[in-house]
């Protein structure tokens, strides 16, 4: 059985197709999720988490639906969101204190004092947290109670280019452990080739490639780099 | 049941801002009775030349005023409060982490739900005792403790009356501001739709106490029967809600 499993999953708001028949799996693993703005990249990973229910077609997670069998799932996943939103009266280990009680798990110290923690913001109110410190704190808590499945929405978003090889560093050391599904939505491709195995190219709401990461730069670029070979899928100009 | 939502919901809405006004007007309230409830003020003393003080005539001509004034701004601050609680979670993205880390969404309602009760509670019935109080000390018909009960009581299912509806328009509203002016809009057109079709004392909504507690001792079998049937509306209210939010909601 894979952790996510999509069976012709289309989604429309009003005359807007956001996806259209997409067909996907995740076993364990890393993998990337590109395409331009709009191409059905997050509306693809509410549906997965339950937030959005398709308009046709079936989604799995573990084995279930994870709008009406939430409960079977919560808790073997960690979801970071494009544009974290935390409560800002909160510190931020009261946050991720109220996460771990939710998910029933103890909060690992680990996870608090991992290497994406700079300082020690997480005892003052999120409030005052920069952008960054508030999507370091989005890392944080997606790793709150070891979860199997883990999807990253834009994680680098609003971080520095220290923050980002950190970033890097914290996905490479989780996929060194293995026994998880990692999906990153990210624009970012270099740092995506540093980390990700396969890799899924959506636009307009279709899955236009999925490949291995080796596969792909094969198939798709002349000078042997991601960036080249999504460029090439895309139709745009060579890089 | 996992208490930590309920814990967290209730925390959420005591950091709200509005909350910290609606706080601060409950110690305004409380602070500016103290004068009145120090001295001695009964039916009899007003009536009494000798005895109606520059506190009896403060507490008379604008204690009373203020407090019920501040009575009804709590009412409406709680009443934006429950219309915008979820548009603006959802539109701030802090929905979102809520759905996917809550065990289902059945709990997740039930803990917002409850959070809002308790904090209705916490807004209007501080406030209504200040104003019980009050009344009591001056020309007020209740002459037990055991009678403040029923008005109590009533207040209850005011409170819920109001959280029901409004968590119903927060379900189904995409927008903060398209909430708060539904919410405005629908309680307005019902308050007028009552006074107007039956002026009568005992009406729901309008003459439910505390706003008119006198007509609720007048008429009580009247007011009993109205707070049923706001109970029943109210329950309604909350299973649309509910089966909406649990079977069809996403965020977008």
């Amino acid at each position: 059985m894979s952790v996510v499993e999509a069976f012709n999953v289309s989604k429309r708001f009003g005359k807007i197709i956001a996806l259209e028949n997409v067909n996907l799996s995740f076993n364990n693993g890393v993998y990337g999720l590109v395409g331009p703005n709009g191409s059905g990249k997050t509306t693809f990973i509410r549906i997965m988490l339950g937030l959005q229910k398709p308009s046709s077609g079936r989604i799995l997670v573990f084995g279930k639906d994870p709008f009406y069998s939430h409960d079977e799932v919560f808790s073997k996943i960690g979801y970071l969101r494009e544009k974290c939103a935390f409560p800002k009266w909160v510190t931020g280990i009261d946050y991720l204190r109220h996460v771990a009680k939710l998910k029933q798990v103890d909060l690992d110290q680990n996870v608090i004092h991992h290497s994406v923690v700079k300082g020690d913001f997480l005892e003052r109110k999120i409030g005052t947290y920069s952008a960054g410190m508030v999507q370091r704190l989005g890392l944080l808590q997606a790793l709150i109670g070891d979860p199997s499945l883990i999807i990253l929405d834009e994680p680098s978003t609003n971080l520095d280019p220290l923050g980002r090889v950190e970033m890097v560093k914290l996905i490479q050391e989780i996929k060194r452990h293995g026994g998880k599904s990692i999906i990153v939505s990210t624009h970012i491709l270099e740092e995506l080739e540093q980390i990700c195995d396969f890799i899924i190219v959506m636009d307009k709401g279709k899955i236009i490639a999925q490949d291995t990461l080796g596969k792909f730069i094969k198939s798709f670029s002349l000078d042997g780099t991601l960036v080249n070979a999504y460029a090439r899928i895309m139709g745009g100009a060579q890089v | 049941m996992n208490l930590e939502s309920i814990r967290w919901e209730l925390k959420k809405l005591l950091a709200f801002p509005i909350p910290e006004i609606v706080i601060a007007s409950m110690i305004f309230n409380g602070t500016i009775m103290l004068p009145s409830l120090m001295g001695s003020i009964s039916s009899e003393d007003i009536g009494s030349l000798e005895s109606y003080t520059i506190i009896h005539f403060f507490a008379e001509q604008i204690l009373y005023p203020v407090v019920s004034f501040a009575f009804v701004i709590q009412g409406i601050l709680m009443g934006v409060i429950t219309a915008i609680i979820l548009p603006y979670e959802r539109e701030s993205g802090m929905l979102d982490m809520e759905l996917v880390y809550s065990r289902n969404r059945t709990e997740l309602f039930a803990a917002k739900l409850i959070a809002l009760i308790l904090f209705g509670i916490i807004c209007l019935f501080t406030s209504t005792i200040v104003l019980l109080v009050y009344n009591l000390r001056g020309a007020w018909l209740v002459e037990t403790l055991f009678s403040l009960l029923i008005p109590c009581f009533s207040l209850l299912i005011q409170t819920i009356f109001i959280i029901s509806l409004n968590v119903l328009i927060s379900t189904v509203s995409d927008r903060t501001i398209i909430s708060i002016l539904s919410s405005a809009l629908i309680f307005y057109s019902l308050d007028n739709l009552i006074k107007h079709s039956n002026p009568q004392p005992g009406s729901f909504l309008y003459n439910i106490p505390p706003i008119s507690t006198s007509n609720f001792l007048l008429v009580p079998h009247e007011a009993v029967n109205n707070l049923i049937v706001a109970f029943i509306i109210s329950l309604g209210f909350l299973s649309i809600a509910f089966i909406y939010f649990t079977r069809f909601y996403e965020v977008k």
